[in-house]
């Protein structure tokens, strides 16, 4: 048997430490987010077309029997003995998982190709299939947002691309897609086609699959050899003496300023030290690894901040007390429309910023007037890019401008 | 109390809708510089330690709203147009300072008024938010107000 639509997806660093892994299928049943092994190296599968790709041939030896949750209802078990240590590196490498559980295997398992033994030992469906979650996620992050991502999928038949075609999952996938690209950048690339300027001449529907397509080619390096002078993207360090290197968190009042929400500086410690992603995730439904994400990138990664033409601030973001007030009421399950845009905004910032470099905003000269950063088409930074938080608007052409140029695509 | 006044700009705030011109993007931002500096006057005229520029100018003045204009004005921070916190701040203090301005001493009239550029922001077919520390006009750009 094999499981169509089965995208299987795995990074991890050497050393113990808990791997980053994903699995899902295209009904959205299957979505494991994290197990554990030691070793390194990082590999992708489509099992529907049996094809496999490695980036190394690092040993790794997985964990003893274990047990992760499958959105959408299921538990997968593994069971380590199956496979114990394996050496990834070549196509077709023992992936010996033994899979059980429940959910509907009849709707993510068919028949046909090399499955590498996943589904094998699949028991009769134990749990009734639960409705996709992005019914309720991206329905409800706006009927202009909706667009972009869940029908962006629709046209694209490549295997390659399924990691992003995954509708329920299809933010989470472009962060898939990054580590896709460090085993075959050109597959995802060529997958796009010349794609986007058809669609930007169909309208709204054609827009909205824009982005989705986008998202496909944006971590392509020839297309971020083309995006980085553009935007001119160059990295605080190398701007040294234009740096402010300023202490995580923020300074107080000079006189120039605002001080910013001393108040809401402890309710963002009060939220790293709160144990709430999973509460999040279930009553937002948002996969945790997304929301563990932008928890990370809003509350405790250190950024490098343009604040100026060529000039930039090193620190964590300014503290907001509406931030604060949005993520604890979405943790009792409340103000959860609005908590969903915050997240959509911030995960598709956190994902240009993290895995393309692309800054903030952009630093270069001409995206500043008189203190303000007026973004362009050609100098933008990733919050330009991003869907918009608090506000359920469409992508304006503004942004697809920039989305195009930043595809090397004026 | 203004209450003429104010009741005409709470029409104006349920009437918003469409109309963002990308023409306009220097002069919505200029709005927006114009608010921040007003507020910074307020703030420095004042002596306070206000950390943000988005704050009541009429605090400190009690001001209670007419039941009718106070339901109006709460039905449209909770009806389907689903205002963002900032946007509500700014509409809620622009309508309590309209209400108060007479009560007012006649040298604190002006420099309290410090949402105007927003209202008109919004009249205009803008939009505004904080987010990490700068003021966001959505499709048009950002101005860092914080101190670095």
């Amino acid at each position: 048997m094999v499981a169509t639509g089965f995208f299987h997806d795995e990074n991890w660093y050497v050393g113990d430490e808990t791997r980053d892994a994903s699995y899902s299928s295209d009904d959205g049943l299957a979505d494991v987010i994290a197990v554990e092994s030691s070793g390194g190296g990082s590999f992708a599968s489509d099992y529907s077309s049996g094809t496999h790709w490695s980036s190394s041939s690092s040993t790794t030896t997985y964990s003893p029997d274990g047990e992760a949750s499958v959105v959408g209802g299921s538990t997968m078990t593994w069971t380590a003995t199956s496979f114990g240590s394996t050496t990834q590196g070549a196509s077709g490498a023992p992936y010996a998982y033994s899979f059980s559980g429940g959910g509907d295997p009849d709707a993510w398992i068919a028949g046909g190709g090399d499955d590498g033994g996943l589904g094998a030992s699949w028991d009769e469906p134990a749990i009734e299939p639960t409705p996709p979650l992005y019914e309720g996620y991206w329905w409800e992050v706006g009927k202009g947002l909706k667009g972009y991502f869940y029908d962006a999928p629709k046209s694209l038949a490549s295997g390659v691309a399924s990691a992003v075609a995954h509708p329920i999952r299809t933010i989470e996938g472009i962060g898939d897609l990054v580590e896709r690209l460090a085993t075959d950048p050109g597959a995802v690339v060529g997958a796009v086609g010349d794609a986007v300027g058809r669609k930007l001449e169909s309208g709204t529907e054609g827009q909205a699959e824009l982005f989705g397509d986008v998202a496909l080619a944006i971590f392509g390096p020839q297309v971020l050899a083309k995006a980085a002078p553009l935007v001119g993207l160059k990295k605080a360090a190398e701007t040294a003496e234009a740096v402010e290197a300023v202490e995580a968190g923020f300074r107080g009042a000079t006189g120039a300023g605002w001080a910013g929400d001393l108040g809401a500086a402890a309710r963002y410690a009060e939220i790293l030290a709160t144990d709430d992603v999973a509460a999040l995730a279930k009553h937002a439904g948002v996969p945790e690894n997304v929301v563990s994400s932008v928890k990370t990138h809003l509350f405790d990664t250190v950024h490098e901040i343009p604040i100026g033409p060529d000039k930039w601030y090193v620190g964590r973001f300014h503290p907001s007390t509406e931030i604060a007030d949005l993520w604890q009421a979405a943790s009792r399950g409340e103000r959860i429309d609005e908590f969903r845009l915050l997240i959509g905004h911030e995960y598709a910032e956190h994902v240009l910023m993290k895995y393309t470099g692309l800054p903030y905003r952009s630093p270069h000269p001409s995206a500043w007037d008189e203190g303000a950063s007026m973004a362009t088409s050609t100098h933008f930074g990733a919050h330009d890019m991003a869907p918009h938080a608090w506000e359920p608007r469409p992508l304006s052409d503004l942004q697809i401008m920039m989305w195009e140029n930043f595809l090397g695509r004026p | 109390m203004s209450l003429s006044e104010a009741k005409r700009v709470m029409e104006s705030i349920e009437s918003l809708g469409e109309g963002f011109d990308p023409g306009k993007a220097k002069h919505y931002m200029s709005l927006v510089k114009e608010f921040v500096s007003r507020a910074r006057q307020f703030r420095e005229s004042h002596g306070l330690a206000l950390t943000s520029p988005f704050f009541d100018p009429t605090e400190q003045l009690q001001v209670i709203l007419p039941e009718c204009l106070e339901r109006r004005l709460r039905d449209w921070e909770t009806g389907p147009s689903r205002p963002n916190p900032y946007i509500k701040m700014a509409c809620r203090g622009y309508i309590r300072y309209l209400a108060a301005r007479e009560d007012l001493p006649p040298d604190q009239r002006e420099v309290a008024d410090i949402y105007a550029p927003l209202i008109r922001l919004l009249t205009e077919g803008g939009s505004f938010y904080m987010h990490h520390g700068d003021i966001c006009i959505p499709d048009v750009g950002t101005l860092p107000v914080v101190a670095y």
